[in-house]
């Protein structure tokens, strides 16, 4: 059905590139039930902040980077629970709350400085002092309103624990494997529609800040995975220069025959990236073998070789920065092979 | 010892912005003040719900006049539209447990569309948003949904969007201009580097390879986030857009043109690297000449541009050395050309200038 290709394609490129947000969602979702489930067995009248807190604190877990999630919600449910407790205290003196949540709202906005993900759990805490200071009440109320706040924080801490607790070597071997897809997609979309600029450029942009993303989450210590992150930013070099390449061949009109072996060229290319995508992905997928990749290659230098001669200086000047970087295609594409074998000590 | 390291980092990094020159500053600033009136002003009317008022006051206040009114009028919309359909539906679900499930499955959507990010459209995050809040207002609250609540809701938010653009432009106003003009200055020091990152690889220094590669990606993302300057200037701009959309496209074009000229060079000097002949490195030096003599006028900084200088003198030197060694004439250089690096440079001037002048009403 072309129609569902085409929603899935915009759901991919405009909200959920990473592929993360439905189970997010559905983490959420269940961690709502369980604090339902709870505030129906409390019959408190504050109760309902049980399911405000899960919901509220989970979110600082979504949203962290994958080195800080236990650390931004363990500090942002502790947070919670002494903030909501001052709030409600004073939420009777209307200046003293302004105040207050001017000095908590401050921090929450000037922690951009360190992050959006920090400003952003921050928030969350600001929201808890913002309802909790908004209307005066008991002290017995105040008491029920924090035990509430620490029972939404462990059900948040109990979910995030056992549903899909993101590990960091699966994170990275998540993000690998999306770098490898995406590069191969965007080496798909410039052969394929190469007049579509908008297309090419959401492809770019996506696997660039993939790119970005694999450079804040991998720690230095994984030398292996860095590695294969330094491999995977030669290889989009090299696959620009091939369509680079390719685009010469077709304005000179020339070499048709050097052009159709680059297309095929790169069609193993794109494959052979999926390929490996999944194989880093799913460890049951076998890895491709690259040895016809590398035939097609050495065929394809050959009769860039044999035409060589024929070229003229112009010709010469435009081929020579960019055949260089194909002759070192097969040492990576033999890295990406090696790398992939080792990625297995993820698991 | 790691933790009190990044703990330093942390602090170095608040103590470098709290000055009334960082926006960073003036935005937290401005919102605690919005903050801090929002509430004795709903306390004062008695407004019904007013707490809405002062989140969506905090939330709708971003950084330039621009972003705040595109994320208001986003968040208006979509705070209308949202209540509206949860008002609708309240009107014909009276089960508490059918409510839940509602609840529940607002959740879901409101987590499905990520609300972190800025791919979308804010409005389509506030929408389920709004409804959860409404339904959970109906099942928690004593105050039961009512069409006064509905109504209460759509004001708070309504006064509290004003509010925070009320503040964007009173209370230390920035315009889009000049976090554009903040994030030009960062960009050019950001092409320096790696320009300087390439030059390395030239002299061979260990890692400059995989230093290059990092800058590039930056450098890349970091054109790719400005984008969002172009939108948020068409709402401080209004009418007069047409001048600055015809220098958006320029803009994107050049800076495509910088990249493939910086790429160009990147790929030479990893050739430099893997050795290469005499013959190849006459265009090579040559083309590192002309970029760098180009990209050395506009630099503005005097410490950048004598750094900058020093490098090509010392890599000039470099490369004059191994083409004499192989008995090698000295090539003579062009200084002149118009290289995209000034020429991009002085587009970004005229634009700065031009959007000075559009949004003065010169």
């Amino acid at each position: 059905m072309p129609w569902l290709k085409t929603l899935q394609q915009f759901y991919v490129d405009h909200i959920d590139p990473d592929g993360i947000q439905p189970f997010q969602a559905v983490r959420t979702v269940v961690a709502a039930v369980l604090a339902i489930l709870f505030y129906h067995s409390l019959s408190w009248p504050q109760a309902y902040w049980v399911l405000f807190s899960t919901v509220l604190i989970l979110q600082t877990y979504n949203a962290a980077a994958p080195k800080q999630k236990w650390f931004s919600l363990l500090m942002t449910g502790a947070s919670a629970v002494i903030l909501t407790f001052i709030a409600s205290i004073i939420g009777k003196y209307i200046l003293i709350i302004g105040v207050f949540f001017a000095i908590t709202t401050f921090i929450s906005v000037y922690l951009n400085v360190i992050s959006s993900n920090t400003a952003n759990a921050a928030f969350f805490v600001n929201l808890f002092c913002l309802y909790a200071g908004s209307v005066s009440v008991s002290w017995n109320d105040t008491v029920e309103r924090t035990i509430c706040v620490l029972a939404g924080f462990l059900i948040s801490v109990m979910v995030c624990a056992c549903l899909w607790p993101e590990r960091l070597p699966d994170t990275i071997r998540l993000i690998i494997a999306q770098n490898l897809s995406r590069l191969s997609e965007l080496s798909r979309t410039l052969s394929e529609r190469y007049h579509d600029t908008k297309a090419i450029a959401v492809r770019r942009n996506r696997f660039i800040r993939g790119l970005q993303r694999a450079r804040q989450t991998i720690p230095s210590e994984e030398i292996q995975s860095w590695q294969m992150i330094h491999q995977i930013e030669y290889l989009y070099e090299i696959i620009l220069s091939l369509h680079e390449i390719k685009k010469l061949l077709e304005a000179h009109h020339i070499l048709i025959l050097i052009h159709k072996e680059l297309s095929i060229l790169l069609r193993r290319l794109n494959w052979l990236l999926r390929q490996f995508s999944l194989h880093i992905q799913h460890t049951n997928t076998p890895a491709p073998r690259i040895s016809k990749f590398i035939y097609l290659l050495r065929t394809f230098e050959k009769h860039y070789n044999n035409h060589f001669k024929s070229f003229n200086n112009d010709q010469i000047l435009k081929f020579i920065i960019y055949m260089d970087n194909i002759q070192k295609l097969e040492r990576y594409v033999n890295n990406l092979a090696e790398l992939s074998k080792r990625m297995e000590y993820l698991s | 010892m790691k933790l009190t390291l990044t703990l330093n980092t942390f602090l170095e990094k608040l103590r470098s912005h709290a000055n009334l020159k960082s926006l960073f500053f003036r935005r937290a600033l401005r919102s605690a003040i919005v903050a801090f009136l929002s509430i004795p002003l709903y306390h004062f009317f008695a407004l019904t719900q007013g707490y809405w008022v002062t989140m969506t006051a905090v939330i709708v206040g971003q950084s330039t006049i621009g972003a705040t009114l595109r994320k208001s009028f986003q968040r208006f919309w979509g705070t209308l539209l949202g209540i509206l359909i949860a008002a609708f539906l309240l009107l014909f679900i009276h089960s508490y447990l059918y409510l839940e499930i509602l609840v529940l499955v607002f959740l879901f959507l409101t987590y499905f569309f990520n609300p972190y990010s800025n791919l979308i459209n804010y409005g389509f995050v506030v929408i389920p948003a709004s409804i959860v809040v409404v339904l959970l207002i109906s099942l928690m609250s004593s105050e039961k949904i009512n069409p006064a609540i509905v109504y209460a809701r759509f004001y708070d938010t309504a006064i509290g969007a004003g509010l925070g653009i009320l503040g964007t432009f009173l209370i230390f106003p920035n315009k889009v201009k000049h976090e554009f003009a903040h994030t030009q200055r960062y960009l050019e020091k950001q092409l320096a580097d790696y320009f300087f990152a390439i030059m390395d690889m030239f002299l061979n220094t260990p890692h400059a390879d995989r230093q290059a590669m990092a800058k590039k990606i930056h450098i890349e993302a970091t054109l790719l986030s400005e984008y969002q300057f172009y939108v948020e200037s068409k709402y401080e701009l209004h009418f007069k857009t047409s001048l600055f959309q015809q220098e958006e496209k320029r803009f994107i074009e050049l800076s495509e043109r910088t990249a493939q000229r910086l790429f160009s060079l990147h790929q030479q000097a990893r050739n430099h690297m893997m050795g290469e002949s005499v013959e190849k490195l006459k265009p090579l030096l040559l083309n590192i000449q002309k970029t760098g003599f180009l990209y050395l006028q506009s630099f503005k900084e005097k410490d950048l541009r004598e750094s900058f200088t020093g490098l090509l003198e010392e890599l000039q030197r470099y490369l004059a050395n191994i083409l004499q060694q192989q008995d090698k004439a000295l090539l003579q250089l062009h200084w002149h050309d118009i290289a995209p690096f000034a020429e991009l440079h002085f587009i970004l001037i005229r634009l700065i200038d031009d959007i000075t002048q559009a949004t003065d009403g010169k």
